[in-house]
């Protein structure tokens, strides 16, 4: 009987318990509801970026974080989280609000019906433990899903930025800007929905493989696959840039020298001779913006006719870009040419600002500026040296210009290397005068006709240098002043695979090294002869 | 603004996964948790292997 009985207390006491931890589940399930999707705490892109500046302020030349989405363990795990416990706070806060006032505030008169205010305050009590727990299972679900996450993502983005690294230093693959001529180790990439540049595409907390961008649109990250799939533009000034920058090599040449020296039929008689070579070995030479083509048809239009090249105006520099190859394994070339008067006071223009970023310079030096030729063709105004317009100033002086602002620049040039191109050779040959072909039997050449200190110091500011003679024309590839082999020596030393010259491999004779630089110079090559001759011409001018 | 992809299959996930914990919990407190299913289930298989075992 007493079993019976214990029934009538149990069930109803059971029931009740059952309904107050349904409400409480109730209760949490409300919250989380709202939290997650009616009334959701949103973490938008700006406002990560916010914090993430607040976070970490950017430096100097450096940029703010870019604003995209970021994934979720890393942020809005924890927002939701915040969120859901405000929801389930605000709750039960809403249940206990009357019987709170009953109770405990402004009617304590109802404890004279006792138990019954205990049994209603138990009751909610049960309810709101139940809802916390539930909220405290949903708490630790997502902490230790964002954990799991993160202890996932952020090793494969580590290694995924390594391996960028590695593939960057192997290719060199920088970004190089044609308007304002700055160079970085990658490009932005813009958004193709709403043409924000996104800084860093690096794997992070962004995203690993994909980031979204505040608008929504799905952009992949890292350089070497954005590249391809987006516009790059510069860091800098925003100007697009080639189809692949940023993941393919990078190579920069600028050309200098003095008024009417010859650098930019030099650039275009070695680009023809280029585009020769490379038709040969089967590699396609094209030009990724209009201006390049451009550029290139008429220049190469020009050489291939045999026309006289137009003086480079002041205004502008030319700068031509040209990809070797085609898609991903193809490289970019940027050939650098400005007029010769910034090179008279080369320390103070930023027009020559492309300097300080290229991998192997070529300097022009006219033949005919050089006073013991002058002399031996009878003067200044002897009717060879008319025809050859010249250079008029010290060929001396243009490349002391251009190595000071190196110096100054802090541009480690003796890590470079220097083409020295003594143009119109077929003139000079017409008019009577044979030049070795030779580098090191043309740096001697040099050297004994006064031009001692040039050859000093340039083997000195550079890693290796090497000495060509060239005749600005459309000279067939491998003859004689081929004028693509210069080119075609600074190309091949910074690994694009092109037909080498067989006197152009490294540590070939006549390669032009710095005491103490990497490798040593060849047996039997000009440069010891070349180095022997200070002592006989200690004194002279500089 | 809307929310993106990555979000909503997140929360999706983590939800799911709370419902399921809860109601394994709830469903233990009642008397059916899956221990006790398990249990229950395996009963009469391990009963007869153990009359065959005995009359064998």
């Amino acid at each position: 009987m007493n079993g019976a009985k214990d029934y009538h207390y149990t069930y109803p006491v059971a029931v009740a318990l059952g309904c107050a931890i349904a409400v409480g589940v109730v209760l949490f399930t409300v919250a989380l509801v709202r939290a997650l999707i009616n009334d959701r705490d949103l973490i938008a892109p700006a406002a990560d970026q916010a914090e993430q500046k607040a976070a970490h302020p950017a430096g100097p030349g450096e940029f703010a974080p870019d604003i995209a989405w970021p994934l979720y363990p890393f942020r809005q795990s924890r927002a939701d989280v915040a969120r859901a416990r405000r929801n389930v706070a605000a709750n039960n806060a809403a249940i206990w609000q009357r019987p709170a006032r009953w109770f405990f505030r402004d009617s304590k008169g109802w404890w004279v019906l006792f138990p019954i205010p205990a049994v209603i305050v138990s009751w909610l009590a049960l309810a709101s433990l139940t809802s916390w727990c539930c909220y405290l299972v949903y708490a630790v679900v997502t902490t230790v899903s964002a954990a799991a996450s993160r202890v996932v993502l952020v090793p494969v983005a580590a290694l995924l930025r390594s391996g960028e690294r590695v593939r960057r230093s192997r290719l060199r693959t920088d970004a190089a800007c044609m308007r304002c001529f700055h160079v970085t180790p990658w490009p932005a990439y813009q958004c193709p929905t709403c043409l924000r540049p996104h800084h860093d595409v690096q794997p992070g907390r962004l995203g690993v493989l994909f980031r979204r961008c505040t608008c929504g649109t799905r952009l992949p990250m890292r350089a070497s696959r954005a590249a391809w799939r987006v516009t790059p533009v510069c860091q800098r000034c925003g100007a697009p840039l080639a189809a692949g920058v940023g993941a393919v090599r990078d190579v920069r040449v600028p050309v200098f020298g003095d008024i009417s020296a010859g650098k930019t039929r030099f650039l275009y008689a070695s680009l023809n001779s280029l585009t020769a070579t490379a038709g040969e070995s089967g590699l396609a030479v094209t030009f990724p913006d209009k201006d390049s083509q451009e550029q290139a048809d008429f220049g190469l239009g020009v050489i291939r006719s045999g026309r006289e090249t137009a003086k480079t105006s002041t205004n502008g520099q030319v700068s031509l870009t040209v990809r070797l190859g085609a898609g991903r394994p193809s490289e970019l070339v940027h050939l650098f040419d400005a007029a010769g008067e910034h090179f008279r006071s080369a320390r103070r223009p930023d027009a020559l600002r492309f300097l300080d970023d290229g991998q192997g310079l070529v300097y022009i030096l006219d033949p005919f500026s050089i006073e013991a030729v002058t002399e031996r063709l009878g003067g200044i105004t002897a009717p060879e040296v008319l025809r050859a317009h010249a250079a008029a100033g010290d060929p001396q002086l243009t490349y002391d210009e251009v190595a000071s602002r190196l110096r100054d620049t802090g541009v480690p040039a003796s890590r470079g290397r220097l083409a020295v191109v003594v143009s119109k050779n077929d003139l000079l040959r017409r008019a009577g005068l044979e030049l070795p072909a030779d580098s090191g039997a043309l740096a001697q050449w040099l050297w004994d006709n006064g031009l001692h200190n040039l050859v000093m110091s340039a083997r000195r500011d550079f890693a290796e240098v090497r000495f060509f003679t060239v005749a600005s024309q459309a000279v067939p590839p491998g003859g004689p002043d081929d004028p693509g082999r210069p080119l075609r020596w600074l190309l091949t030393a910074h690994g694009i695979k092109l037909p080498t010259d067989p006197d152009l491999s490294p540590g070939a004779p006549g390669a032009g090294r710095r005491p103490g630089s990497r490798g040593p110079a060849g047996p039997g090559s000009g440069e010891r002869a070349a180095r022997s001759v200070p002592g006989r011409h200690a004194g002279a001018r500089s | 603004m809307r929310t993106p992809p990555h979000v909503i299959t997140y929360r999706s996930v983590t939800a799911a996964l709370t419902a399921l914990i809860l109601l394994s919990i709830g469903l233990g407190f009642a008397g059916y948790g899956p221990l006790v299913v398990l249990h229950r289930t395996a009963q009469p298989i391990s009963h007869e292997l153990h009359l065959d075992r005995i009359s064998g």
